[in-house]
């Protein structure tokens, strides 16, 4: 079906993790009509497993939407709905700009028993850069614990709007939703584009599908595509044939053509993610536009980690996994590596820790690979002496110390928005990962935002956990590269009975090295169960031992009775004793438990 | 050869280490001896008619019995097997119930071999336990037995109990070998889930005696026993040569079994199977003239799991022939392999085609085996 362009209404939703946008999101189409009651597994637009249970949008989706329109405000009619929804977490946040990018309205939900929140926040000033009209909604308003007159003094406070323009709403009961729809016709300005002109599509998102390749999602800025156009795409320079164009709904409807304002999909024969980038332009190989859409950027990994398999026979078997995995998660890259300790495996960059678990997960539920994590790095960059810069994102690949003139290491701006209540243990935790204070802002009555800018690095370690914990579970964290900076930058070495694990050497700052040390030691201490003899856990520096536990040996390991003749249960249970001793690694002649590799992530004070 | 295990799983009250199984309630007691009964002649060829060398009755506490329901049993064993050939019957017996009277009534059963809970001489220690005895009373049930004329005695002997002290095994050791024993088992605690000395170990009541005390306990028993006599001949028995249970002895050379009576297990070489430990569904299913054992039919490599931890548990060790021979030579280079860094260490020694666990290894043992186990 073709729709003018007045008629076309792109919005994203912007909202904090657990804020009720999916559950929002499925109202919508619902009394829209999209989807049918009965057909709702609830939360239709996260369809990975992983992102229901996590609660979480990993991968944004489109999905198009018919409204008739019967209000004063606007023209009546119907209109054509098209909601792009966003990723939901930090890791993922040069998507989410994108998805921003291809719609002219936002929703802001908030929840009404939390309030603002950082992640909200950040994605709040990205849609606001991209002028988008922003309408607030105050969701989860039947829930008892709702504090609106508070929630709503914090919106106001922050968009400058009236009350009465915020829509209380829930996406439990359906209240508000049907306001949302007609607020997002009277609201949001349709799409500015024509459809005469060259062709300028923005990608932003794709999916893998197992049948038929990948799946762009795009948003037709101007010009209109036709079914069967040779295209090209301009970051990569690639040219297709639009084998098929079409909207998406519930499922996807193929169309003949698509233009200006208007949401698609286009399926091309393309085979893997890496050709179809986020940000970039579709245009037409004959008569192309003059310039891309700006704003594409080759997303980079922040974040290397070995990942290894646990049986070092499984290293080509795990090849295959990685590859597969990335053929929808373009953001993952890999190359192979080897650790004296754990075989041969891959480097692998992730956009962040979040990013790096979801990984670690579908490898072990998509390919039944069970692997070893190593301690994540960030990309430092190391200059030498001779003035040469190296880009180094693995302790071992740090050059002889002799030869490095300094380290710089990548910088973040975070937001941490919590109570005045835990400033002060707030500060204390960044200052205590080298965080400097850039400014504070009250967000209204006792809620506030610290800016502070902090190595990256010191985040990987176990920092959101501590930030939780302190603040009983009210702060959230949002943060943003800025810069590299020069720092003093060492190598902490962890041995087992004087054996270098390189698997578990960290590039640190030297003011952290003592307490690292001490801290993985005793972790260490803890994790490796006793063996048949005592090994010896300590941390250097270069050849100075900075800290030392030992792990005493097991003296007695001996089963008294074998009696009554009940010889299989004995078996069992040797046997259980033997496979939990295969899972580990063996280093030298100490056995390491998987969970020790990744012991520095979790140092409890 | 073979042997005969006959389970008899009721106790006046539980032992607070003891996970055997047993039931203090006594209200079933008939009907599980009938049950035992009919179960013995309902598997009469379990053992394919090979001789019988070896019947023993552990329990649970065996010297409840009286004399018709021994009679019931043994009755029934001379009616389904051939017994023409045994060499050891073999009872365990609770000190408090081995007065003189009861000792008669034995004497008119054909046992050659009692096994008596001496466990320790400290009084504290067996109320801890939960025995229904003090030390004097085994003193005095030893003393019964001998002049009734039983003159191959086994006692079991605790170590390593809370708070235990070196003096206070050599207290026992001296207590213990007074009486003379042809026999003895020395059981180190252990705290088994599940048992009400687990429970008070997990709840912070008592704590463990520190390890290096228990392997010196070890090796003072082993040398102490030794010195009068009584040899170690597997991880936990000693015996003066010639008195090894013949009984126990078939579980760590693969000679078939029979166990009956409620969890009972019993081997064939191809299969191990045990008995059901619900008494009521033991009951039920002998009742209807079934077996209501589970059976598991051993592969290979269960063959040889189970023979490398029965035969490293004896001081003789593992037949690297009998290893090649039976097991084939995959699994003898395996077992080799996962041997060596024990043998670097002196856990294991290499002696005249055997391979057995050093002084320094017992106390290890279970790592040790675990290490030498084939697993998929």
């Amino acid at each position: 079906m073709k729709q003018s362009i007045e008629h076309i209404r792109n919005f994203a939703i912007i909202a904090h993790i657990d804020h009720g946008k999916s559950t929002l999101s499925d109202r919508l189409l619902e009394l829209t009509g999209t989807v049918q009651k009965k057909d709702m597994q609830a939360q239709v637009l996260d369809d990975m497993d992983l992102e229901r249970e996590r609660g979480i949008t990993i991968k944004s989706h489109a999905i198009q939407m018919r409204y008739k329109y019967d209000g004063e405000k606007a023209e009546k009619g119907e209109y054509t709905l098209n909601l792009i929804d966003t990723p939901g977490h930090v890791d993922f946040s040069y998507e989410v700009s994108r998805s921003i990018a291809a719609c002219e309205g936002a929703l802001l939900v908030v929840d009404a028993t939390q309030g603002i929140q950082a992640q909200t926040i950040s994605n709040l000033y990205m849609a606001l850069e991209h002028d988008l009209e922003i309408i607030p909604v105050m969701n989860k308003m039947d829930v008892d614990s709702a504090m609106p007159d508070e929630v709503e003094d914090q919106i106001v406070e922050l968009l400058g709007c009236r009350p009465e323009d915020i829509i209380r709403a829930s996406g439990k009961t359906g209240m508000g939703v049907s306001e949302i729809l007609s607020r997002i016709v009277e609201d949001v300005p349709a799409p500015e584009g024509d459809p005469q002109g060259p062709l300028q599509c923005l990608i932003f998102d794709s999916v893998f599908n197992s049948f038929r390749g990948i799946i762009a999602y795009f948003k037709v800025v101007n010009g209109t595509m036709h079914s069967g156009d040779r295209v090209k795409f301009v970051a990569t320079g690639k040219e297709y044939d639009a084998d098929e164009i079409g909207i998406l709904e519930l499922d996807m409807h193929s169309q003949k053509e698509l233009s200006a304002g208007n949401v698609g999909y286009i399926i091309s024969g393309i085979k893997t993610s890496r050709e179809v980038k986020v940000g970039d332009t579709i245009t037409h190989v004959e008569n192309p536009c003059k310039e891309a859409i700006a704003g594409f950027e080759e997303v980079k990994p922040m974040l290397y980690a070995g990942v290894y398999p646990i049986e070092t026979s499984e290293f080509e078997t795990l090849r295959a996994s990685i590859e597969k995995l990335q053929l929808n998660d373009a953001s993952l890259t890999f190359e192979p590596e080897s650790s004296v300790a754990l075989g041969f495996g891959f480097r692998c960059g992730f956009l962040g820790l979040l990013h790096m678990e979801i990984v670690q997960e579908r490898l072990d539920r998509e390919f039944g690979m069970e692997v070893i994590t190593t301690v994540p790095n960030v990309q430092y960059k190391v200059y030498t002496k001779k003035g040469e810069m190296l880009e180094v994102h693995n302790p071992t690949g740090l050059p002889e110390q002799t030869t490095i003139d300094h380290i710089d290491e990548p910088y973040i701006r975070a937001s941490i928005i919590t109570k005045t209540a835990f400033i002060g243990n707030i500060m204390t935790l960044c200052l205590g990962k080298r965080g400097e204070l850039i400014t504070q802002n009250y967000i209204s009555g006792d809620r506030i935002e610290l800016v502070y800018d902090m190595p990256l690095g010191e985040i990987v370690f176990d920092f959101y956990d501590k930030l939780k914990s302190i603040s009983k579970g009210y702060a959230s964290f949002d943060y943003h590269i800025i810069d590299y900076r020069k720092s003093d930058l060492i190598k902490l070495d962890i041995l087992l009975n004087g054996e270098t694990v390189d698997a578990l050497s960290s590039l640190i700052h030297r003011s952290n090295s003592e307490s690292l040390g001490r801290k993985m030691c005793l972790k260490l201490k803890d994790l490796i169960p006793r063996q048949q003899f005592d090994v010896a856990v300590q941390a250097a520096i270069g050849a100075k031992i900075i800290a030392r536990e030992t792990i005493k040996a097991v003296r007695k390991d001996v089963t008294a009775k074998c009696y009554g003749g009940d010889i299989s249960r004995k078996r069992k249970l040797l046997e259980k004793q033997k496979e939990g001793k295969k899972r580990m690694k063996q280093i030298g002649s100490v056995e390491v438990p998987q969970k020790a590799f990744l012991a520095v992530l979790k140092l409890d004070d | 050869m073979a042997g005969i295990y006959i389970h008899i799983p009721f106790c006046k009250q539980k032992c607070s280490y003891c996970d055997f199984f047993s039931t203090a309630n006594l209200n079933l007691r008939d009907k599980i001896i009938q049950a035992i009964a009919k179960e013995i002649s309902l598997r009469k060829d379990y053992l394919l008619h090979q001789d019988i060398k070896t019947i023993y009755f552990g329990g649970g506490t065996p010297s409840l019995l009286n004399e018709e329901e021994f009679s019931i049993l043994f009755n029934e064993l001379y009616a389904s097997f051939d017994l023409s050939h045994v060499q050891e019957i073999t009872i365990e017996a609770n000190p408090d119930d081995l007065d003189q009277n009861y000792i008669q009534i034995l004497r008119h059963f054909p046992f050659n071999r009692l096994s008596v809970g001496f466990q320790t001489s400290n009084d504290k220690t067996l109320k801890l336990f939960m025995r229904r005895n003090i030390s004097e009373d085994t003193i005095y049930a030893i003393r019964n037995c001998r002049e009734a004329g039983y003159e191959n005695i086994s006692l079991d002997l605790i170590y390593g109990w809370p708070d235990e002290q070196m003096d206070d095994l050599m207290k026992d050791l001296d207590v213990l070998l007074s009486l003379n024993p042809q026999h003895v088992s020395a059981y180190h605690l252990t705290y088994e889930e599940k048992t009400s000395l687990y429970n008070k170990v997990k709840r912070g009541l008592l704590s463990p005696v520190d390890e290096n005390l228990s392997v010196a306990f070890y090796h003072t028993i082993v040398e102490r026993l030794k010195a009068e006599g009584i040899i170690q001949y597997e991880i936990s028995n000693f015996a003066i040569p010639g008195f090894e249970s013949k009984h126990n002895s078939s579980y760590w050379q693969s000679i078939p079994y029979l166990g009956v009576g409620p969890s009972a297990h019993s081997f064939n070489l191809n299969s191990r199977s045990w008995n059901p430990n619900d008494i009521n569904s033991y009951i039920k299913k002998i009742d209807d003239g079934e077996v209501g054992t589970i059976t598991e039919i051993l592969n290979s490599r269960e063959k040889y799991n189970d023979f490398i931890l029965t035969r490293l548990r004896t001081v003789q060790g593992i037949n690297l022939h009998e290893l090649k021979n039976v097991h084939g030579s995959i699994l003898y280079n395996y077992c080799l392999s996962m041997a060596s860094p024990h043998l670097q260490q002196g856990r294991i020694v290499l002696e005249k085609d055997y391979l057995r666990l050093t002084q320094n290894g017992v106390f290890l043992s279970d790592s040790i085996i675990s290490d030498l186990l084939s697993i998929d």
